[in-house]
């Protein structure tokens, strides 16, 4: 009969150790923060990247890659080997620019044994050119998009992308037609295209 | 023999929750800050998060710090450059780990210094680690500023690259925690 009534004095006294003795998890609880949970797509992205993996793109309603967590985390790997190749293929075009700028200036100046060369490099440019914009423009989005307000490297990259996009087709357009044009329309390729490469900040 | 029971069980109970009695003190947002300094050969860079949230449990009896949590989310991070805070979102795995956590339960006070000993948490993998840090003791408010350092390799975080050439193994913090009453 005693021992019952010292009961609830031993089971407060319980009480109050465990209240006394909270782990650092219900520390945490106090603070759990309720945006934990990022958005799995990004507020915009550019059209390319929404008809593959926006909402209702392309790997959604094929059920490729439907959009849920796993599958962003898969995707988000996928992009980053799609922007590592980018940026290889992007060292090798600029490298075929600069050779074509070369054998181009020969060309200009009636040095006509380099036509073939100047062809070849042209075409194997070009190629690895649309290859790594592809690999850009089809990657799967990013988390988050653009944030910062005012120009900003990854801005200028895009911007500079346009212009050198446009002279791309331009060069090769204007290839077998008047020199100068072509000739034109190359160095604005190179010179957007370097600018391009070098604005870019990891 | 039974009252003298329930006295002394009582009388334990009461030296219990008097002894162990802790305040929780709040974290101030808006005076506090976690950022990172980062390199790479070509530039460095660093990012600032003023979404930190946290708790302090002190100690009525002494007016001391016992245990701190901090958490702050991987995505609060701006370095002001969004297409390398997507990156970083990327190689941090921020879906899968979205948070980083810092507990601590130890506390070496020297003079206006403390040698805080504790807990982080990662990219999902723990790491003990011991920071210094300066303490201000203000009326109802105590505030933390220090610098430690984290290796991203240690919490398994792959090392991005940029023009082939991976990024400093190293990043180094500042922070400025402000608890409030």
């Amino acid at each position: 009969m005693e021992i019952k009534k010292t009961i609830p004095l031993f089971l407060l006294f319980f009480l109050s150790q465990v209240i006394m003795g909270q782990t650092n998890n219900s520390l945490f609880d106090d603070i759990s923060s309720d945006q934990k949970n990022q958005e799995l797509l990004p507020s915009s992205m550019i059209f390319t990247q929404r008809l593959l993996w926006g909402e209702k793109g392309l790997m959604r309603s094929t059920k490729v890659l439907p959009l849920n967590l796993e599958n962003r985390e898969k995707e988000l790997k996928i992009r980053r080997k799609m922007l590592l190749a980018h940026q290889v293929i992007g060292y090798a075009t600029l490298a075929g620019m600069i050779a074509q700028g070369v054998l181009g200036t020969k060309l200009y100046n009636g040095q006509y044994r380099y036509k073939d060369t100047h062809e070849l490099i042209g075409n194997i440019t070009t190629a690895s050119y649309f290859t790594g914009a592809g690999l850009s423009l089809f990657a799967p989005p990013p988390l988050i998009s653009n944030k910062n307000k005012g120009l900003t490297s990854i801005k200028a990259h895009k911007w500079l992308a346009t212009v050198h996009f446009s002279a791309m087709i331009a060069t090769n357009l204007l290839a077998e037609s008047e020199k100068k044009y072509h000739r034109t329309a190359a160095f604005t390729l190179f010179g957007s295209y370097a600018l391009a490469v070098v604005s870019f900040k990891f | 023999m039974k009252s003298r029971i329930n006295f002394s069980l009582a009388l334990l109970l009461l030296v219990n929750l008097n002894f162990g009695q802790n305040e929780s003190w709040m974290l101030n947002a808006d005076q506090s800050f976690i950022s990172y300094d980062a390199k790479h050969v070509l530039h460095a860079w660093k990012g600032i998060n003023s979404n930190v949230k946290g708790v302090a449990k002190i100690e009525m009896k002494d007016d001391q710090i016992k245990e701190i949590a901090i958490l702050t989310l991987v995505k609060d991070f701006d370095s002001n450059n969004t297409g390398r805070d997507a990156h970083a979102l990327e190689v941090l795995e921020s879906l899968s780990f979205p948070e980083v956590r810092f507990y601590a339960d130890t506390f070496e006070i020297t003079k206006d210094s403390v040698q805080i000993s504790g807990l982080f948490n990662f990219h999902g993998v723990d790491q003990k680690k011991s920071i210094t840090a300066h303490l201000e003791n203000l009326k109802n408010k105590k505030i933390l500023t220090g610098k430690f350092n984290l290796i991203p390799s240690d919490f398994d975080i792959a090392l991005p690259s940029f023009m082939m050439v991976k990024m400093e193994n190293l990043l180094t913090f500042d922070f400025k925690l402000e608890f409030s009453k």
